[in-house]
């Protein structure tokens, strides 16, 4: 008799806590997805065909693509080398650059535009000097470039130290005793094994440069065609005509989603998954 | 009690120490630098607090125009909202509440009157402003003309199409370029200089103070209200010149009517508009 109770107890106790996790688990979806289901319901494929093609909306997507993508392969060809070093040498204050590695993710975005303001600025730490050669940095493409490269290139760099650190160095040893050069070492035994894990990195360094926003306006201002990149365009527009920012978002949403769901695919039954 | 751990709580105490140093100096800032303080803390509600959604153009007056209010009416406290009128308007449009409403582009007034959004037996002018060309101090772009401002390589900031102050800048930038002022092809060299349009008119303000621009449209008041010494000026004439007329109203939705229309009434009072004339507002009468 008693047996039996516990065991019905014991059930019950089961059941309720799936229920109390499944609910969990649906409260955070609605909250992440909610928002999102309430901007495609305003938008209606008139509007899309609209808003799309229009200029400022073009300018601003081709603008984010570019400078996006040249963020992103400067934080690969940077960030790959100075990565490997860091995760296979031990150095005095390597903490440290840990942490200066991190604190774009926790610093605000314009925090960081004003900063790179009052550094590369014409009147700037660095930027004086600059013009006094002839090279103005702020408001410039070029800006939106530093000031995505800035805030977007922890997430690369993390997930490079955690693949390389991850690595057993046996790998590398083999290679070096049959005679190969730390270089194509490097090229052909290390890449190869950290490429799935990089290739994800770099996408949601890519995924995060398209949709800076704060330090761009401080550092890169708002100029259609030169700095403004979408989500400017989607700020401009929300102050003027609703349902440009409307197709706009509802583009980046669609970019933003096909970019994680690269990273899943890519990244699905891989031992360096994140 | 192993080292590692030893080691965290010292770390732990380091961070507390530092952010206690922080908050303590932000502490003492915010007591004696009362000329910055732009949103007012709010205290707990004692019936007299009102929001007033506040068009950016009077970030500078705010700071003063709060405190004279609350201190001729105890027991209130006023915080503003400072953002572009345009950004106010949606944000209200989109359900957001407030009390009062201060507007620097009557059509956006009326639109929201027209959408029910304000009393409107309580939306009144309130007050003026004219455009000025403002430069950086020393004036690096030497611009001692408005000629000048179209000179290649000049870098100039201006407000969106859609702040006041853009709209205004827009429209004065038509009439001199229609007069015989400045030369022809005036207009197109502007605007090829122009290398960032701000959404608020403080964002062209502190662009040209920290002299990264050469040059920028804004009002008056706030040339008015800067450092003296910190920028210089290039006047408008007034014929040419775009008057920005700024309105005040209760918004529906306020739940303090009563305290929102006398802060109206001290806006609107000797005492009010003598606050705004020292910062450059031109009067209405």
């Amino acid at each position: 008799m008693n047996v039996m109770a516990d065991e019905k107890r014991q059930k019950f106790r089961a059941r309720a806590a799936k229920g109390i996790a499944a609910t969990l688990v649906l409260i955070v979806c609605l909250y992440l997805t909610l928002p999102l289901v309430a901007l495609v319901l305003r938008v209606t494929p008139e509007l899309l065909m609209t808003y799309l093609p229009n200029e400022t909306v073009q300018k601003a997507l081709w603008l984010s693509l570019l400078t996006s993508g040249i963020a992103t392969v400067t934080v690969i060809a940077i960030g790959t080398p100075a990565a490997y070093f860091h995760s296979r040498t031990a150095y005095p204050g390597k903490t440290l650059v840990d942490t200066f590695i991190d604190l774009p993710l926790v610093l605000p975005p314009a925090v960081a535009g004003f900063s790179l303001l009052l550094l590369f600025g014409r009147t700037g730490l660095l930027g004086t000097y600059l013009h006094i050669i002839g090279i103005d940095v702020a408001f410039t493409t070029l800006a939106v470039v530093m000031a995505q490269i800035f805030v977007s290139s922890p997430f690369y760099l993390r997930q490079a130290k955690a693949l390389f650190e991850q690595l057993d160095p046996a790998y590398e040893e083999t290679a070096r005793t049959l005679g190969s050069s730390s270089f194509r070492t490097f090229i052909s035994i290390i890449l190869p094994l950290t490429a799935s894990g990089l290739i994800s990195g770099a996408i949601m360094t890519f995924a995060r440069a398209l949709g800076e926003f704060g330090a761009t306006i401080m550092f890169a201002g708002n100029l259609p065609g030169v700095t403004q990149t979408m989500p400017l365009a989607i700020y401009a527009a929300m102050q003027g005509n609703f349902d440009v920012a409307i197709a706009i978002s509802v583009l980046l949403v669609a970019i933003s989603l096909a970019i994680m769901l690269a990273v899943r695919l890519l990244t699905r039954n891989r031992k360096y998954d994140v | 009690m192993s080292d590692s751990s030893a080691r965290k709580i010292t770390v732990l105490f380091v961070l507390c120490a530092v952010l206690t140093a922080a908050l303590a100096i932000a502490g003492c800032t915010g007591t004696t630098g009362s000329d910055n303080v732009t949103t007012l803390a709010t205290t707990p509600a004692t019936g007299g607090d009102i929001v007033v959604f506040t068009a950016a153009s009077l970030t500078g007056v705010s700071a003063d125009l709060g405190p004279a209010f609350e201190d001729a009416n105890p027991g209130t406290t006023v915080t503003f909202n400072l953002q572009g009128t345009q950004s106010l308007k949606k944000q209200i449009e989109l359900g957001a509440t407030g009390d009062v409403f201060i507007s620097a582009k009557t059509a956006y007034t009326n639109d929201l009157m027209a959408g029910g959004y304000l009393v409107n037996e309580t939306v009144k002018k309130l007050t003026s402003n004219y455009i000025v060309v403002i430069l950086p101090a020393g004036n690096p772009g030497n611009i001692t003309s408005l000629d000048d401002l179209a000179r290649p390589g000049m870098k100039i900031a201006m407000g969106t199409a859609e702040v006041p102050v853009g709209i205004n800048t827009r429209t004065v930038i038509d009439n001199l370029a229609n007069s015989t002022l400045v030369s022809s092809g005036w207009k197109e060299g502007v605007f090829d200089n122009v290398v960032t349009y701000e959404t608020t008119e403080p964002g062209v303000v502190t662009k040209v103070s920290l002299g990264e621009v050469d040059a920028g449209f804004v009002y008056e008041s706030s040339y008015k209200a800067a450092a003296a010494g910190s920028l210089e000026l290039v006047p408008i004439p007034e014929e040419y010149n775009a008057l920005q007329i700024y309105t005040v109203g209760v918004l529906s939705d306020s739940t303090n009517k009563e305290t929102a229309q006398k802060f109206i009434d001290f806006l609107l009072s000797s005492e009010g508009q003598e606050i705004l004339k020292n910062y450059g507002f031109t009067s209405i009468s």
